[in-house]
């Protein structure tokens, strides 16, 4: 009955659960609310952890019946209940604080004993893990689909309810329905049109998107709706068209798309929906609560019914019209984010423009690790070089003033000017460029070497930079610890076309189209270099270098060119970087960030410019919104890199693998000689 | 650019070469001559910076240069024994384990609190060399203790895939690891007790006080103390601890040596090392050798670390990093894979990198940059590190 692998795995747990208890992380987590008045942070993780360790020891015993499931689980759970009440008990006996200082402020008693006393607490918490040991034993018993959906739909719902002042302003709930409306019809038009060409689909589904969105206005303008819509009630009836035209096409090209996209958009409608919920009763009270359970639920229980469908679809119409799809599904999700700042605030949209940054510098490392293979570790360096040169060159300094000081020029009245002070738009190319040669020049005697001399050669030159910059003997051009200050803003000068036309891109909502601009840029030149005959060579090189060189690829070349080609990209994203906080200093370019631009193009999957910016938002976007947890994001930073190397060690979004074999497959005896 | 220099054989250069042969052949690689000419800079660099000196009326005494030598054996020693343990682990699995900083920092985080216990039982008093026995003995346990769940959760499962996972694994357990100490312990820095480690009161007649007639000398604290020396004319400040770091270190990687050459358990080490399927049907546990392996690499880590702070005083979780990557640099320097490579190395670099910037009249802030420097300088003469016995030529 029961299994002794029900012990061994209930004392992992346990084990886990009390190094995270002598954190302090319960004190820590209980000001944080995920249902408002009611369930605190710290009890979804008691619920975790409890229900983590019955759900573990009960599905080793999974084919023994449910009896057997039941008990196990109870164990389980029990283990942990058990091993955090003996934690609670030597709190109590002796003084743990000198060695767990975080239990001098966050103590862990009050919280597990739920604010009773000692003992009812103990057996409170004892029932609770009893209850959570079964709860999960039963779960495993219900079919698998079922189980899915509601771990999930829960865990979705959790996640809300704790990014609630966050994302809360981002849309109403007459938004999202008219939003899901439009772009349900425009799906289902599509669908019942398959048979004819994706463009007049697509036609078809602007239209509609367009009329029902003008028939939903006219209603809402009549005070059918609430009248806190932004969708609705946007300026003028063209841009409104427009609008739900757009929405509509874009189900009519997401009916037919691959599934990466057509689940992505129909991730988006539903979490919009739910925020749109959030929204109407805001704050996360228990309807709010069970309802965006509900919309979770419904959506991933229709996910994958649709996704099926959605990809034969894709699969089944000819080669060209899947290009008129991708291409119009691309040109949609750009056109996305090209409004997405507008609703999501100032807060959100600074964090997307850091995710930005990192996306241009992974799809840079991801030429010089995902293509060729070159595992490089102090990317960091490159970045700081772009951001370097455009500080030095677009401020007064030793460089721009002709080789005196400007502090030398203000004391000892000398009538040079600095003329040579650039705009942002002449310095980043040669940032850029010294990027490249920075590379090139470090590349040329550790590129014949192996592939760990280099990681530990590029890890110590991102070291170097950084050393030289915070250094005292470079302080007249680097500026020291201090850094450059004062770096001015791109400014786009339209003013010969309209006077009024002059952006400063300064602000986040200004400079996230110029990082926009730039990931649009490296993502196409990354991407068609990955199918030229220098993306092949890189490629092979990777597969084994030693057929590589057989086969007549020149190796050192090659690397050189894909190590130069990726430090470019970063040295762009530094001079972004630099201009965009106007300042910099040479603490921003610690080892961290080359770890983290590793990090997110490996999760994310190595080689795949999708996989980049997935990574991205997973390892940059979410633990920036998730700032008050910040004492515990570079411990879940690290835990997850251990995690899903270990259960998907491909990354999150492999590339496609059979690609090259698939052209080959299709394509015409004209296009075979290419 | 260069495709002749990609050839790593080139360098080697044989015994019966002559000497014109072996100039001719440097002469013919760009790389090399680029190397040259730094290093050509680098000592005339030093010879105008101590001429400058000296016409300044400051030289640059030999008492000085001695001082710094002596501290650089002691942090090289150090450094050394971490190197040991990146060494040890690539030799057999040929991957980076990134986590052994922490490995260190963890043998030294875990005996402060062996330490604090003996200081608060008043046992770091009365019996100072079982204390300090110890503390130690702690911190070894507790570094072992990390390096075997470290492989066991980390490593192990990942034994067959592509060479960037484990390496991913093992930052990210790094990471973690900090996080974990960060989070358990404090961000506050601790900091060592103050130890007075007296010795042979016979033979040094220091700190001696009359009582009651009778002079009573406690002897050399081999901890705490600084002595001025004379020796041959020179007037020099020594700290007995380096010395202790020095030859304690110098001890354990005989130990060490002694393991891996003579004994069988360091036989099956070096047959796994070679080739792991060939030693697994040879009757060799491989799972059990990796382990040893890295029980091996994580005491002497774990020592050093104990060492280090013995002297340096302060631990923070954060410590790892900066010995971590120069002991890898070390590592590799030597000739990575080699055990007598990452003892020269860590060594080397230990000296080095305290005598460089004096020599070269930079501020010791940049000090890591001449540490990274030299490794590349290293690799453009010789890519396989000074020791450079190709270890692993089928990954080359």
């Amino acid at each position: 009955m029961i299994a002794s692998s029900t012990f061994r795995q209930g004392s992992y747990a346990a084990a886990i659960a009390i190094l995270l208890a002598l954190t302090g992380v319960f004190g820590k987590l209980d000001e944080r609310q995920v249902v408002t008045g009611a369930i605190t942070l710290s009890m979804v993780l008691l619920a975790i952890m409890l229900c983590g360790a019955g759900f573990v020891t009960a599905s080793r015993v999974k084919e023994r019946g449910l009896a057997t499931m039941l008990v196990n689980g109870v164990l389980g759970s029990l283990i942990v209940g058990a091993a955090l009440v003996l934690v609670m008990m030597v709190e109590n006996a002796i003084d743990l604080t000198f060695v767990f200082a975080e239990l001098k402020t966050d103590p862990i008693t009050p919280v597990l004993t739920f604010g009773q006393t000692l003992s009812t607490g103990i057996i409170l918490l004892l029932v609770l893990s009893a209850l959570a040991g079964a709860i999960s034993g039963g779960l495993l018993s219900i079919p698998a689909e079922a189980r899915r959906i509601i771990l999930l739909s829960l865990a979705l719902t959790a996640s809300v309810g704790l990014l609630e002042a966050q994302i809360k302003p981002i849309n109403t709930l007459p938004d999202a329905l008219t939003l899901a409306v439009v772009f349900g019809v425009g799906y289902v038009v599509a669908i019942t049109q398959i048979q004819r060409s994706s463009l007049i689909r697509l036609g078809l589904g602007l239209g509609i998107g367009a009329i029902a969105g003008l028939i939903l206005g006219l209603i809402a303008n009549g005070g059918g709706f609430g009248v806190s819509s932004r969708l609705l009630s946007a300026p003028g009836i063209i841009s409104q068209v427009i609008v739900f035209a757009l929405i509509g096409g874009m189900g009519s090209a997401v009916a037919a798309a691959q599934s990466n996209i057509h689940n992505g958009t129909l991730f988006g409608v539903g979490f919009l929906l739910s925020i749109g919920v959030l929204n109407w009763q805001d704050s996360m009270s228990w309807l709010a609560t069970l309802l965006i359970f509900a919309v979770f639920a419904v959506m991933f229980w229709l996910m994958p019914r649709l996704t099926v469908d959605a990809n034969s679809r894709f699969e089944t119409q000819p080669r060209p019209e899947r290009q008129v799809n991708q291409r119009f599904s691309f040109l949609i999700v750009l056109l996305v984010m090209l409004v997405a700042p507008l609703f999501l605030g100032q807060y959100i949209t600074s964090i997307f423009d850091l995710v930005g940054l990192y996306i241009i510098m992974g799809i840079g490392l991801n030429i010089a690790v995902g293509y060729t293979g070159l595992l490089v570790l102090g990317f960091v360096a490159f970045f700081a070089l772009g951001a370097y040169t455009v500080g030095t060159l677009t401020t007064p300094s030793l460089l721009t003033c002709g080789g005196i000081l400007p502090a030398d020029i203000a004391r000892a009245d000398i009538p040079t000017v600095c003329t040579g002070v650039m705009t942002f738009w002449q310095a980043w190319p040669i940032a850029v460029i010294v990027s490249m040669l920075a590379g090139v020049v470090l590349g040329i005697p550790v590129l014949r070497l192996r592939g760990d001399y280099l990681a530990i050669v590029t890890l110590g030159f991102g070291e170097i930079i950084r050393l030289i910059t915070l250094s005292g003997d470079f302080k007249p051009i680097f500026g020291g610890a201090q850094g450059i200050g004062n770096i001015p803003v791109p400014v786009v000068d339209l003013t010969f076309l309209n006077p009024a036309w002059r952006f400063e891109l300064g602000s986040a909502f200004n400079i996230y189209y110029l990082i926009l601009f730039g990931i649009v840029i490296t993502a196409f030149v990354a991407y068609r270099l990955g199918s030229t005959r220098l993306g092949r060579a890189w490629r092979a090189i990777r597969a084994d270098e030693d057929v590589a060189r057989a086969m007549g690829i020149n190796l050192t070349r090659a690397k050189l060119l894909s190590f130069a080609v990726g430090a470019g990209f970063a040295g762009l994203g530094g001079a972004i970087f630099g201009s965009w906080l106007q300042g910099i200093f040479p603490n921003s370019f610690t080892v961290l960030v080359s770890i983290n631009v590793l990090a997110l193009i490996i999760i994310g999957g190595l080689g795949s410019i999708p996989g980049v910016m997935l990574g991205a938002v997973i390892l940059v976007g979410l633990p920036e919104i998730l700032r008050e947890l910040q004492d515990y994001r570079l411990l879940a930073f690290g835990v997850l890199l251990v995690v899903v190397m270990l259960a998907r060690p491909e990354g999150l979004i492999p590339p496609p693998v059979r690609r090259l074999s698939e052209q080959v497959d299709s394509a015409t005896p004209q296009k075979g000689k290419a | 650019m260069a495709s002749t220099a990609s050839q790593p054989a080139t360098t080697s250069g044989g015994d019966g070469a002559s000497l014109a042969q072996r100039i001719v052949k440097l002469l013919r690689n760009p790389l090399q001559v680029a190397g040259l000419v730094i290093v050509i800079f680098l000592v005339w660099t030093i010879i105008q910076n101590l001429t400058g000196l000296a016409a300044a009326g400051r030289p640059l005494s030999v008492e000085r240069i001695i001082r710094v030598i002596i501290f650089g054996l002691a942090q090289g020693s150090i450094y050394a024994l971490i190197a040991l343990g990146y060494t040890l682990v690539y030799g057999i699995l040929s991957m980076i384990n990134f986590a052994h900083s922490e490995v260190f920092m963890s043998g030294a985080y875990i005996g402060f609190f062996a330490i604090h216990w003996a200081e608060q039982s008043g046992l770091l008093y009365s019996n100072t060399a079982l204390a300090l026995l110890i503390t130690v003995t702690v911190g070894m346990a507790a570094a072992v203790t990390i390096a075997v769940l470290l492989e066991r959760i980390a490593y192990r499962p990942l034994r067959g895939a592509p060479r960037l996972v484990p390496l991913i694994t093992a930052i990210g357990a790094s990471i973690a690891l900090q996080q974990i100490f960060l989070r358990l312990f404090g961000s506050a820095t601790r900091v060592y007790p103050e130890v007075n480690f007296y010795v042979l009161p016979q033979l040094f007649r220091l700190e001696c006080e009359t009582i009651d007639g009778a002079e009573i000398c406690k002897g050399m604290d081999l901890i705490n103390g600084r002595y001025d020396v004379q020796l041959l004319g020179m007037e020099l400040q020594l700290r007995p601890i380096f010395f202790v770091v020095f030859f304690l270190a110098v001890l354990m990687m005989a130990i060490l040596w002694y393991i891996v050459r003579r004994t069988k358990i360091g036989k099956a080490m070096r047959a796994v090392a070679e080739d792991r399927k060939t030693a697994s049907l040879m009757g060799i546990n491989v799972d059990r050798v990796i382990v040893t392996t890295f029980i091996l690499g994580a005491a002497l880590a774990g020592a050093a670390g104990v060492l280090f702070a013995l002297y340096n005083t302060q631990v923070s979780p954060f410590m790892g990093f900066t010995p971590g990557i120069k002991a890898f640099t070390a590592a590799v320097i030597g000739g990575i894979g080699n055990i007598p490579g990452a003892m020269f190395g860590g060594l080397f670099l230990g000296v080095t990198e305290s005598l460089a910037p004096t020599l070269l009249g930079m501020s010791s802030q940049l000090e890591d940059v001449i540490v990274f420097g030299l490794l590349i300088l290293v690799l453009i003469f010789r890519p396989t590190g000074i020791f450079g016995e190709v270890l692993s030529e089928k990954k080359a």
